[in-house]
């Protein structure tokens, strides 16, 4: 994940703020001469070739899988695979599991996202505020922080929190009256997932903290001045006059966060030493458990395609403000 | 309002401006106590952010028997570097280090071609289906591999590449292009038309103003995205955990997995293995930092 919000955050940075100089001017391109007019359609074939291979053609087979009976003889061939409609479907849905799924993967994937964006915001107003002696290291751990690759930090929270002789439950212990040691973390699923939302935060964090603090940057500073001499207090500051300039900067973020706590795998499984049980599935556990552990595979896709649908309903808002960047850039 | 004047003065200051009137004009009884207050605040934000990896490190360096301490001892006080020995003389390491090198390095390579490639035709050319290109990007980028786990683990299945070096290097090839090709449609944009245009006049070809021209320039772009790229290999698990099934050809996030699965056995070994698997990535980062200061956002900025 890490890499490519480093991406999103270079993109993040430039895109919601003001306009550098010479930006607004329509770019040059160059114009094609006769005979070149193929050439950019040869420059994007083999990208093209690439993502119809690796993306398009399975995402038509996950789709065509869904509608199919194919478990485990189906994979080994034993047994051709059998149309049946929508009851991979009409199983997922109707199975007593089908609610608390969709209600914990939207309770989990809100608990991220407003912690990130909220604490993220705030840690960038911190920073603005406080002396560089305080603010240069506290960069550099969420540096840190950042660079940490999901794997490791599950690692290191599975033993921040060690039922035996881990760090919390000492700390918490020292509280008095409170006997925390030898609790176990993973025995009751909201603790569980309050573990690994904290992880989540932990890693996801510093990318929000350091591009709202870019697009803080960016508040004309008359403007605050101004509207403090005409009486506005501070929340009346921060709400007319600087969360205006920063909000397109903030609804990106967001939008970003929804997409990648929504789909989160990889810190779920690896904290469960790879076999959640029934009560941390969510979404993706579901589908990944059913069709690479169960080897329910027809069964899986149907939740993945699902799981991909509200993906794309939630990613479209993402993709129309990129483009509307992007129009004013080229 | 007393605290938010300290900053305006702060300002002026950068911006050179003589300060001391405002300075007066704004020092009040509060100020002192809420900018003391504010810090404290971001002193204690610096530790929670900085504890895991404090503590990962920390762990690394004691002795097993420091870490059953009835009182955790936040300093290792007899700090050892056999732990990282230990983890490294555990089965597979080194193959797994190989495995993630191999793939991820191919991977790269091959979407820093591809990427260039598409990129140039996005920055600088206009042509019928451009629009429909970009977005196709931005929904794979948001899409990722991720979701397609099933069909991508039987349609390797299918071709006998699953538990496959090649099989991984392909769809990490998917996985990274599509934000190499947005980075350096970036950096591409960055560079004056103006400069091919120059070649071209002196008798270049467009593809020869292309190589000689514009590679050249965004050479620092070309690094950087590269880095980006082998990051997101270097830490991806989900696929490799669904391809890669034999011992020996799992990478290295599988490889600190198996330990993880290991877990209240040995932990100050699996802190200096996840200390080795983060190092990279750490190392890398500080090399973008500089790159970040100049090559990236100079190519970002300019669209």
């Amino acid at each position: 994940m890490s890499a490519s919000d480093i991406g999103a955050a270079d993109d993040l940075i430039t895109s919601g703020l003001e306009p550098a100089p010479g930006r607004s001017g329509r770019r040059r391109t160059l114009r094609s001469p006769r005979g070149h007019r193929s050439l950019p359609y040869l420059l994007i074939v083999p990208s093209l070739a690439v993502l119809l291979g690796i993306f398009g053609y399975p995402a038509v087979y996950l789709v065509r899988i869904s509608f199919q009976q194919f478990d485990l003889p189906q994979l080994f061939g034993s047994e051709p695979t059998k149309w049946i409609g929508f009851d991979n479907y009409v199983e997922f849905i109707t199975g007593d599991n089908f609610i608390p799924i969709v209600i914990r993967t939207l309770a989990f994937t809100t608990a991220c996202v407003v912690l990130t964006i909220g604490l993220g915001l705030l840690i960038a107003l911190l920073m603005q505020r406080i002396s560089s002696l305080v603010r240069i290291p506290l960069l550099i751990a969420m540096m840190f922080a950042w660079a940490m690759p999901p794997i490791s930090a599950v690692a290191v929270f599975g033993w921040l929190v060690d039922y035996q002789t881990g760090v919390l439950n000492w700390l918490i212990d020292q509280l008095p009256g409170v006997d925390f040691s030898q609790h176990n973390w993973f025995i009751n699923p909201i603790e569980g997932f309050s573990v690994i939302v904290a992880m989540i935060v932990w890693g996801a964090i510093p990318f929000v903290a350091i591009t709202f603090y870019a697009a803080l940057t960016q508040v004309p500073h008359e403007l605050i001045e101004a509207a403090r001499i005409d009486g506005a207090g501070r929340w009346a500051v921060f709400r007319n006059v600087v969360y205006p300039v920063i909000k397109p900067v903030v609804i990106i973020a967001t939008t970003l966060s929804i997409i990648w706590d929504f789909q989160v795998i990889v810190q779920i499984l690896a904290m469960l030493d790879g076999t959640p049980n029934e009560d941390y599935f969510t979404l993706p556990i579901y589908s990944y458990m059913t069709s690479i552990v169960g080897g329910y595979y027809g069964l899986g896709a149907a939740a993945a395609v699902i799981m991909i649908l509200g993906l794309i309903g939630l990613s479209f808002f993402y993709i129309r403000q990129v483009l509307r960047i992007q129009e004013i850039d080229s | 309002m007393s605290q938010e004047a300290a900053l305006d003065v702060g300002r002026a200051r950068r911006q050179g401006v003589d300060t001391t009137a405002v300075r007066t004009g704004v020092r009040t009884p509060r100020r002192r106590p809420r900018r003391l207050l504010v810090n404290v605040v971001g002193v204690g934000v610096f530790f929670v952010m900085v504890f895991p990896t404090y503590w990962m490190v920390a762990t690394a360096l004691k002795t097993n028997a420091d870490i059953f301490a009835t009182t955790p001892k936040f300093v290792p006080t007899h700090p050892t570097l056999s732990n990282f020995g230990r983890a490294m003389d555990k089965p597979y390491f080194w193959d797994a280090v190989r495995n993630s090198l191999v793939i991820g390095v191919s991977a790269v390579i091959a979407s820093l071609i591809i990427g260039f490639l598409a990129a140039l035709a996005i920055a600088r050319f206009r042509f019928y289906g451009r629009r429909a290109f970009l977005v196709m990007i931005i929904v794979v980028q948001m899409i990722p591999a991720n979701s397609l786990f099933i069909p991508l683990y039987l349609l390797l299945n299918k071709v006998q590449l699953t538990d496959k070096l090649l099989g991984a290097a392909i769809t990490y090839l998917a996985l990274t292009l599509p934000f190499t090709v947005w980075l350096l449609r970036g950096f591409v944009s960055g560079i004056p038309v103006e400069l091919e245009e120059a070649a071209q006049v002196d008798g270049c070809s467009r593809m020869g103003a292309f190589f000689r021209i514009i590679l050249p320039l965004v050479a620092p772009g070309l690094v950087a995205t590269s880095i980006f790229a082998f990051i997101q290999a270097w830490n991806e698990f989900l696929l490799a955990n669904v391809l890669l099934t034999s011992e020996q050809k799992r990478t290295i996030s599988l490889w600190l997995f198996n330990f993880v699965t290991l877990r209240g056995t040995d932990w100050t070994g699996l802190m200096a293995g996840s200390t080795l698997v983060a190092l990279p990535v750490v190392v890398f980062f500080i090399i973008l930092h500089r790159r970040i200061a100049s090559g990236l956002v100079a190519g970002a900025v300019k669209g």
